[in-house]
């Protein structure tokens, strides 16, 4: 295998939108617990230009079956479309939002939403030579609405860290 | 599908049968033999699969679907060897390409296929690859989806329990695209299908033919162009 540059791990951390501002103007439900965004969430002009990354429905089923409840910010009846750019070389995850009532007040759930994705990207590569690379965004809602973006990139046996990551970003 | 069963060992023997055929200096008759001997095997395994699902027999039916997998990517390459034979380049490409496709999806399906050494006839897969083709320039369509389906049960994409590229009963879980917008083709290192690729350009030494050197028309061209096959 050619050495890949993602094989040291990265993690970033920086503001990111008001979701719940960018929600209503948007016109999608502002999400209220742990949530899908769209990848283009910050920048889209209206709803209809909202994308989900690849994989978003797919881990919609993975948090079905792990008793994970979404929530859905399209609106009733809408679909906000999926972009299909696939890599068997590296995995990209869905952007994942998590409220601050759930961070503060449902860790357990939290835990339990990140482990799903965590398994689901180790069986993604499962028994395949090399590390799996992937790329995860998580969203932290603050208090006060403001929120802050944890980018990870790199082998997949690095996202252990995250748990620990998102939960020193939410201890302060 | 019992451990190590009548079926499983003689699938195991045609594959390492069909292993020793898979060398460049091997005659194409032997190819073709080994050849028939898999495609034997695999409506074998179909004709078990078909019994063990009726059973209600998933672990029997995935590990069956796995040695399928396994048979069909040893049957690739052995079709890759065959078509370098006569000289048919962007096939023996398409072949190995789908052996490590057939490959990988019988090491992730179950460790039958492991257990008869898929992963080692997977990593062969990427090896001849690199050191039987030239560079390939690949590329890999953007596209955005608006509607898909589940293959194993119908529902809309996202809204069952189904996982794409899982077994279910002897067959995978495969994601329906049924509407989508095509955004744009772009130049990628690592795609999605290796099948898709830059196969001839064009400039002012006229059209070569990337895979094989061959000058297929010597008409210079007042622009680079490039064909590309995208499935």
């Amino acid at each position: 295998m050619r050495p890949n540059p993602n094989d040291n791990p990265t993690i970033e951390e920086e503001s990111f939108v008001n979701v719940a501002e960018v929600a209503d103007r948007l016109g999608c439900h502002a999400p209220t617990g742990i949530a899908l965004l769209p990848r283009n969430f910050a920048t889209a002009e209206s709803l209809i230009d909202l994308e989900y990354g690849a994989h978003t429905l797919t881990i919609r089923s993975v948090w079905r079956q792990a008793g994970i409840s979404e929530s859905r910010i399209e609106p009733d009846e809408f679909v906000i479309p999926e972009i299909n750019e696939q890599s068997f070389a590296e995995w990209v995850a869905p952007v994942i939002f998590l409220s601050h009532a759930v961070l503060s007040q449902h860790p357990e759930l939290v835990e339990v939403a990140l482990a799903a994705v965590i398994e689901y990207a180790r069986n993604f590569f499962a028994h395949l030579p090399g590390p799996g690379h992937t790329r995860l965004e998580v969203i932290m809602e603050e208090a006060d609405g403001a929120c802050r973006r944890v980018k990870y990139r790199g082998p997949v046996e690095g996202l252990d860290r995250l748990p620990k990551i998102i939960k020193r970003t939410v201890d302060g | 599908m019992g451990e190590h069963g009548p079926l499983e060992e003689s699938v195991g023997r045609a594959v390492q049968e069909a292993k020793k055929a898979c060398y460049a200096t091997m005659a194409l008759e032997v190819l073709e033999s080994a050849g028939a001997l898999l495609v034997r095997h695999l409506d074998l395994l179909s004709h078990h699969k078909r019994e063990y699902v009726a059973a209600g027999d998933e672990d029997a039916a995935n590990a069956a679907l796995s040695l399928e997998e396994l048979v069909r990517g040893v049957l690739a390459e052995a079709r890759m060897w065959a078509c370098l034979k006569k000289d048919r380049a962007h096939e023996a490409w398409e072949s190995i390409v789908l052996a490590e496709m057939h490959l990988r999806l019988a090491i992730q399906c179950h460790a039958r296929a492991r257990d008869l050494g898929a992963s080692e006839s997977y990593e062969r897969s990427l090896l001849l690859q690199e050191v039987l083709f030239p560079t390939v320039h690949f590329v890999s369509p953007g596209s955005k989806v608006r509607r898909s389906t589940c293959s194993i049960c119908g529902s809309i994409y996202g809204e069952c329990d189904h996982l794409p590229g899982q077994p279910y009963f002897g067959e995978f879980c495969v994601r329906l695209i049924e509407e989508a917008d095509l955004l744009e083709v772009s130049s990628v290192e690592q795609p999605a299908s290796k099948l898709n690729r830059v196969v001839e350009i064009s400039d002012e030494d006229g059209t070569v033919d990337l895979f094989t050197g061959k000058l297929l028309d010597a008409t210079p061209s007042s622009v680079f162009k490039f064909r590309a096959i995208i499935r």
